[in-house]
């Protein structure tokens, strides 16, 4: 009888220590390596700060956090509440433990990098988190981790920094996210009687007039119906500066939307500027709309076994209003409907044709009296140069001026680079 | 579960590109390389909706939609991918899981 009881008594007592790990989660504690600082400039611009702790084998579940318990944390302001406090949010990585910052503003940026506790992050309870060594065992394989408040608010303290250098490359990297359709390229024209060359620059560059702007309290960006004003310059200059291809056109406010959900992506662009012919002797004030959308592939030149991407035209339907008044006539208001093209076309393994069209129609009778469309069209056969960012190209161009109708054939031999490619931080 | 594992990463990855361009059928072997700025900017956009709009697989296997999968995109992130297999391997092993409501 003695014996059953001491087994009765044995068996009551010799699960409790999982019992006790599952109910209190209270098994194993942890510590907290080091802190680092990851950047999202994608939609709603963020900051992640990621708790590098000292397990390293594993994966933390997100469970835990997803039953509802929260860690407890806030930002020590010091007093001094901005206008636009920050939102946090813990997420777990893998054998790691992320604190996100959203509602990011040129203040709090600020004040994360100054050295003077200007902000701080302060956890109010322990950090309690479940997790398994083995990331495929079963779920009941899962145990609990803490990490003390007083380890995590000391490494927070003595270790979170946003410097200078890292604030400014993140301001840059948020601004990057907003350069459009940004190019150039540059080679050599030949005259028709091969007697003289021309030097041709084609040059597209559109950005923000702040990129301090997208960090606006609780703004995102690249949203649905997100709204942001540019400046633009696009031109084609030659040492020729009679050829009538070339043109400045500048744009000191572009208005510009987009909708890149729901499958069909769409922008759409409101400009005022100014657009000239090389030498200024022909030259407009122009307001210009236009809707942007990606459209099916038309062709497909690559071979069965290629592994290129096969990128879908792109093309702008705009109309624009000007007020001509070029050098030697009298003033006069038009307007002009467009539709233009944008096409990389890859070729086989290696190559690729790249073609550029306006087909527009002019509704003046002045510098339309036969009443026809017209274009201007480039086609470029290019090449990737290994490792350069730049593409070997054979460009051949013809169109008519907008201007003054004058049709024009060129072929130009040069290099196509992006602008402003960004290396890995 | 909980994580996304890398098949489904690969159709996030995959379907976000569909945006822009055609796929090859060895899709991870193809490199980013033609994408100008608006290109990258519309698959970058299209990646975080589609991982964000994700629902939350939980460890018995079960979904919730009280968490949701982030991950932190810039434009220089294309340098850490040399082509789609390294984009899948990265988003896979960076991926992070939120609650949906703050504390």
């Amino acid at each position: 009888m003695m014996r059953i009881r001491l087994i009765v008594v044995m068996l009551a007592i010799l699960p409790a220590p999982a019992i006790y790990a599952q109910n209190t989660q209270d098994t194993v504690g942890y510590t907290l390596k080091s802190l680092t600082v990851d950047t999202n400039t994608v939609k709603k611009p963020s900051l992640t700060l990621v708790l590098n702790t000292n397990f390293t084998k594993g994966e933390i579940t997100g469970d835990y956090f997803d039953e509802g318990h929260k860690p407890k944390l806030h930002v020590d302001y010091k007093g001094k509440i901005p206008k636009c406090p920050l939102e946090l949010v813990v997420g777990v990585r893998q054998t790691k433990l992320t604190i996100k910052f959203t509602n990011l503003t040129q203040e709090t940026i600020v004040r994360m990098a100054s050295n003077d506790n200007a902000l701080a992050i302060v956890f109010d309870e322990d950090l309690l988190f479940k997790y398994r060594a083995d990331p495929k065992g079963e779920p009941k394989f899962y145990t609990y981790g803490r990490i003390s408040k007083d380890t995590l608010n000391k490494v927070l303290k003595d270790q979170f920094s946003f410097p200078a250098d890292a604030q400014t490359r993140f301001l840059t990297s948020v601004n990057t996210m907003y350069y459009y359709k940004n190019s150039a390229d540059f080679g050599l024209q030949p005259s028709k009687d091969s007697s003289s060359v021309a030097v041709v620059l084609h040059f597209d560059y559109q950005n923000l007039y702040n990129a301090g702007s997208l960090l606006n309290c609780g703004a995102g960006s690249g949203s649905s119906g997100h709204t942001l004003v540019y400046y633009g310059i696009s031109t084609r200059l030659s040492t020729n500066r009679k050829d009538s291809l070339n043109f400045i056109d500048v744009y000191p406010l572009i208005i510009q939307g987009s909708n890149y959900s729901k499958g069909f992506i769409k922008e759409w662009a409101f400009k005022a500027g100014h657009e000239s012919s090389e030498d200024f002797s022909y030259r407009r004030v122009t307001l210009d709309g236009s809707l942007s959308m990606i459209i099916p592939n038309l062709v497909n030149l690559t071979s069965a076994a290629s592994s290129r991407l096969r990128l879908k035209p792109v093309i702008d339907l705009g109309i624009q209003g000007y007020d001509d008044y070029s050098e030697g006539s009298n003033s006069f208001l038009s307007g002009q409907a467009y539709l233009k093209a944008y096409y990389y076309i890859p070729v086989y393994d290696h190559y690729a044709i790249i073609i550029n069209d306006k087909t527009y129609y002019d509704f003046s009778v002045k510098t339309n009296p036969k009443k026809q469309l017209a274009s201007n069209y480039t086609v470029a056969i290019g090449t990737e140069i290994p490792k350069s960012g730049l593409k070997m190209m054979f460009k051949y161009e013809d169109g008519h001026s907008e201007f003054n109708r004058k049709q024009t054939q060129a072929v130009v031999i040069g290099v196509i680079m992006n602008l402003f490619n960004e290396k890995a931080e | 579960m909980a994580n996304l594992t890398r098949d489904q990463v690969k159709t996030i990855v995959t379907s976000s590109l569909s945006a822009i361009a055609d796929l090859p059928a060895d899709v991870e072997a193809s490199t980013f390389t033609m994408l100008n700025d608006e290109e990258k900017r519309v698959f970058l956009a299209n990646l975080k909706d589609n991982l964000n709009a994700s629902p939350y697989y939980r460890d018995d296997g079960t979904t919730s939609n009280t968490s949701y999968y982030d991950v932190d995109l810039t434009q220089s992130t294309f340098s850490n991918w040399p082509t789609v297999k390294d984009c899948i391997d990265w988003v896979t092993a960076n991926q992070t899981i939120y609650p949906k409501n703050n504390p």
